[in-house]
Formats: C-alpha cells, sequence, structure tokens
C-alpha cells in the first residue's frame, strides 16, 4: 500500500517502463512494415484501425515492458518499441481528410517485413 | 396529495460517483489504499502539475535554440534538465509544428496524456468523439475547434497507445522578438500544446 508521504515520491518518480533486453531490434528507421492482422479478445495496444496496414519505421523506442502479456499476468516480456508512421491513405483510403499520417508506438511482434506483404 | 418540498433532501450524487466512492470505501476497508494518499494525490493532480509547466517549457524552446534543440532531440533528458519528469510522463517526445506540418495528440485506446507537464486531460480529450475522430479526420475536427489547417501543410496525429507521451511545440506567434520568457510564457495555452490550437499574439504586458 502506498503511504500518503510516499505518494509525492511515486509520482515524481514515474514508472518508467523502458527495460535492457538481450536481442537486438529486428528493424531499422526507415524500413516498411505491416501491421499483424490479429484480432485480441485480451489487452492489446495495437489499434483496430492500424491491423493489416503498412506503414514505416521513423524511430527506436528502446525495448519497453510488453503490456499485452503484462496485463495477461505473463510477466514484463520487454519487447522492442518502433514508432511507426502510416501514412492517412492507407489508414483511411478515400475516408482521408487530406495529406497527414498517423504515428503509433508499436511492439515488435506487431509488425511484419514490408517484404512478407 | 403530498405536496413534496425540493428543499428537504439533497439529490444523491451520480452513479459514477457513487459507483467511485463504493470502489474507494472498499479499497481502505481492506486496506489496499491509504486514505490520506488519495487526498495527497487529488492535491498534486489539482493544485501542482498543470499546463503552466508546459507552458514554461515552450517559452524556454522559443528563447533558448540550443535548449530546443535537446528538447526535440531527446524530449525526456531535456525536460530532466527543468527538473521535469515522473509518472506518464517517463518517456517524452516533443513534436514541433511548423509552417509544414502540424502535430496533435491523442489516445485512441483510452486517455493517455502527458501529465508532467500538462496535468490531467480536459474532459473532451478523453471522448470517444474525439478519440474516433481525430485519427480519420484531423482537419475537420481541428476545424471544429477554429484551427483551419492549410492544404499544403501535412497533420501529423500521434496515437499514445504505449507508454510513450507527446506534448506539442506549438509555433513561436510573429511579433513576439524581444519577449521576455516570462511574457511568452503567458502567451503558451493548453490546447496549443495538445495541438488543437494555435497561438496568436497580443500586445505585450
Amino acid at each position: 500500500m502506498l503511504p500518503k508521504d510516499m505518494v509525492a515520491v511515486a509520482v515524481a518518480t514515474g514508472a518508467p517502463s523502458l527495460r535492457p533486453v538481450e536481442t537486438s531490434p529486428r528493424f531499422q528507421v526507415g524500413e516498411t512494415i505491416r501491421t499483424i492482422n490479429d484480432t485480441f479478445a485480451t489487452h492489446t495496444r495495437l489499434p483496430g484501425y492500424a491491423r493489416d496496414k503498412p506503414g514505416t519505421i521513423v524511430g527506436y523506442e528502446g525495448a519497453h515492458v510488453f503490456a499485452d502479456a503484462h496485463a495477461a499476468g505473463q510477466g514484463e516480456c520487454p519487447d522492442h518499441l518502433y514508432c511507426v508512421r502510416f501514412d492517412s491513405k492507407s489508414l483511411w483510403g478515400k475516408g482521408s481528410d487530406g495529406s497527414g499520417a498517423v504515428y503509433l508506438s508499436l511492439w515488435e511482434s506487431y509488425l511484419l517485413a514490408g517484404d512478407d506483404q | 396529495m403530498t405536496a413534496m418540498g425540493h428543499d428537504d433532501h439533497t439529490l444523491p450524487p451520480s452513479s459514477l460517483a457513487l459507483r467511485i466512492k463504493a470502489i474507494e470505501t472498499l479499497m481502505v476497508e481492506k486496506g489496499k489504499i491509504d486514505p490520506g494518499a488519495v487526498t495527497e494525490i487529488v492535491d498534486i493532480f489539482q493544485n501542482k502539475l498543470g499546463p503552466r509547466i508546459g507552458a514554461k517549457v515552450v517559452a524556454r524552446a522559443w528563447s533558448d535554440p540550443a535548449y530546443k534543440a535537446r528538447l526535440l532531440a531527446d524530449g525526456t533528458e531535456a525536460l530532466k534538465e527543468l527538473g521535469i519528469g515522473g509518472l506518464q510522463g517517463e518517456a517524452m517526445h516533443i513534436l514541433e509544428n511548423t509552417s509544414e506540418v502540424h502535430n496533435v495528440i491523442v489516445c485512441t485506446l483510452c486517455s493517455c496524456y502527458p501529465w508532467t507537464v500538462l496535468g490531467l486531460p480536459p474532459s473532451w480529450y478523453k471522448s470517444a468523439a474525439y478519440r474516433s475522430r481525430i485519427v480519420i479526420e484531423p482537419r475537420a475536427v481541428l476545424a471544429e475547434f477554429g484551427l483551419q489547417i492549410s492544404d499544403d501543410r501535412e497533420v501529423r496525429v500521434y496515437d499514445s497507445n504505449a507508454e510513450i507521451r507527446y506534448m506539442v511545440l506549438p509555433e513561436r506567434p510573429a511579433g513576439t522578438d524581444g519577449w521576455t520568457e516570462i511574457q511568452l510564457e503567458a502567451l503558451v495555452t493548453r490546447d496549443s500544446m495538445i495541438g488543437v490550437s494555435a497561438l496568436t499574439a497580443v500586445a505585450a504586458g
């Protein structure tokens, strides 16, 4: 239980999710990817609108606690996290309302190499 | 027929407020939370954190090009220089608005928001309408906020779906050359750091 006098410390410290991992990231900035097409009945951070969509890796965030596994009580299972850009047209087709893009933070297990398309 | 006055009773709280009260009471009785800690958390987020912190960061970035470069390169570390960090701001990116690019933030999955620089989110930020529409038709939504984005400008929507938090660095209004950081800070609004409004200069006070 968090006691009253520890609240300020806890708020100031936060709960960073960055973790060291042994593996190297599979994707490099600039690579094209496609997201997986899986639906999940359990907690996930892959929004439905971004399933099975082409995108571009624009940043690497380090390895972070994998929220899907953590929420399922499977432990932290940290994995590489990327900043991925999805052009509005590829997400929304004719529904796109102009030049733009959506940026998402996606774990490596959500991503397939662009060649897999 | 009995005349029932309205001044002899009070309306019950909303069902949501009652549910929260019931959960809080149960958690206190089970020894899971310290009621003093709850009061302390509410005090911090109501009175100590908020968008004036973000406004200081923006004014510093506008005034100090070297700081701005560090802020855009590594938001988390540059914020630490100003003593800013903590819960819901553990990993931060600062998004610079320019004449070519307009950035706006959302959390489509829930209501993630950069607490360390902006405090708690406004209720519209948590609404299903904002969260679902801003990714699909950002120009239409921004227009409803009174912000027209020209066709030749790209709109980038940052969906805070994981543990990375974002804050927008709005464009510095024209006519503010020579203004002090304190003067600049006063111009910066919460909504401009979410990316749903732009800033205009008013006469320096």
